[in-house]
């Protein structure tokens, strides 16, 4: 093999690669990059709108949830009514241990105080009702009925002394804490 | 056989020689392979016009979806701190303590020889309950039958909360007899302490602490 043709093959190699080089950075590689590019693009695309459903769903849940739960703690502040609870708390617990047969007196127990701070329109009210001369049974049963029909009063303090009225009767002080929605 | 002989044999040496010239097969087999990355080319060409198209319709679908979802968790963020009160006052509810049965149960278990004089029911911010029992008993063993009323108290309170103790504060006969329709008994004075710890104040507080943690 002469001088010449070693020559010449090695400018055949070196213009193959030259042309090899430029037709790869000029057409593959940008089709490529744009290829990744929008690969990426759809991967995030696609995990944004499963983001978005979920979103959608977490949100109907809870929807369902939240109305479920707000009947049912509608239910429990179904006796309060508006205004200053010194104005209507008393005379519905008068009106309320009247009905079961006893007469009672009714006071606020104390300030009122916040349930947590972040629920700021949740306060706790301490009352307290004085039932004179009382038959024990009645008074058993007007504390179970009182209990039932008032979900969010919890009778923290009861005292039970014989009555200066009849031996057979009873005078009882009972204390209780009442959660009202401002 | 006839004697043949090739007066152009070096003209076609050197024609042979034009022919596998390397640099012209060189530039031949470079434009073959370009031809190849050209078909190559257009293969990414399509592919990349169909992910480009993918992209575009998944980009429309967002757009109608982001308001959506912004909005979302905006609301979400309210709806779980409104359904956190609620589980709170749901907790509150069904964890309330109720006196009714226990004022039922010490009634139970007074037999007709016992005088309750007073009782005395409290509930402490810790949720433990104390319940004091002060009454008169008479009979011939006025003190067996104090003692009678208390097992029946603690046994009554254990169905209600099993970690209930009852114990006598106090129980002393009276030296003076007591006279019931005409007939004389002996007495005795006495003062239950019955304590109820209350287990579930704790297991309600961890119950509304796990919802809300499952909420998150």
């Amino acid at each position: 093999m002469d001088q010449e043709k070693i020559k010449r093959i090695f400018l055949a190699l070196l213009l193959a690669l030259a042309g090899l080089y430029i037709t790869y950075l000029v057409l593959i590689e940008p089709k490529r990059s744009e290829i990744n590019r929008a690969l990426q693009q759809i991967e995030e695309l696609q995990g944004n709108l499963r983001k978005g459903r979920g979103m959608r769903q977490a949100v109907e849940t809870f929807e369902k949830q939240l109305s479920e739960r707000e009947t049912l703690i509608n239910e429990f502040f179904a006796n309060q009514q508006k205004g200053s609870p010194l104005a209507w708390v008393p005379p519905q617990i008068e009106s309320f241990f009247a009905r079961q047969g006893l007469k009672a007196v009714v006071k606020a127990d104390g300030e009122p105080k916040m349930l947590d701070a972040t629920m700021p329109n949740l306060l706790a009210y301490g009352w307290s009702v004085d039932l004179v001369a009382v038959d024990f049974i009645k008074l058993g049963t007007a504390i179970a009925a009182f209990e039932n029909s008032y979900p969010l009063a919890q009778i923290n303090s009861l005292r039970i002394t014989p009555s200066s009225q009849s031996p057979s009767l009873q005078t009882c002080n009972l204390k209780f804490t009442g959660i009202i929605r401002n | 056989m006839p004697i043949r002989i090739n007066l152009f044999h070096e003209e076609e040496r050197a024609l042979k020689e034009r022919k596998r010239d390397p640099l012209k097969l060189g530039l031949l087999a470079t434009l073959g392979l370009i031809l190849c990355q050209i078909i190559y080319w257009l293969f990414l060409s399509g592919t990349a016009a169909g992910k480009n198209s993918e992209v575009a319709r998944l980009q429309a679908d967002w757009e109608k979806l982001r308001d959506s979802t912004e909005a979302g968790q905006s609301k979400l963020d309210e709806m779980k701190s409104k359904l956190d009160v609620y589980e709170m006052l749901h907790t509150k509810v069904v964890r309330r303590h109720f006196w009714a049965p226990i004022l039922q149960q010490l009634l139970e278990g007074a037999r007709l020889d016992v005088q309750l004089t007073e009782v005395n029911c409290s509930l402490s911010l810790e949720g433990n309950i104390r319940l004091t029992v002060h009454g008169l008993t008479a009979g011939q063993e006025p003190r067996g039958v104090a003692e009678y009323l208390r097992d029946a108290t603690e046994r009554a309170l254990k169905t209600i909360h099993p970690e209930s103790a009852a114990r006598f504060e106090l129980l002393e006969e009276n030296p003076q007899l007591m006279e019931i329709n005409g007939r004389r008994f002996r007495n005795a004075r006495f003062i239950i302490d019955c304590r109820i710890a209350k287990p579930d104040k704790k297991e309600a507080n961890s119950e509304h602490a796990q919802k809300k943690s499952q909420a998150r």
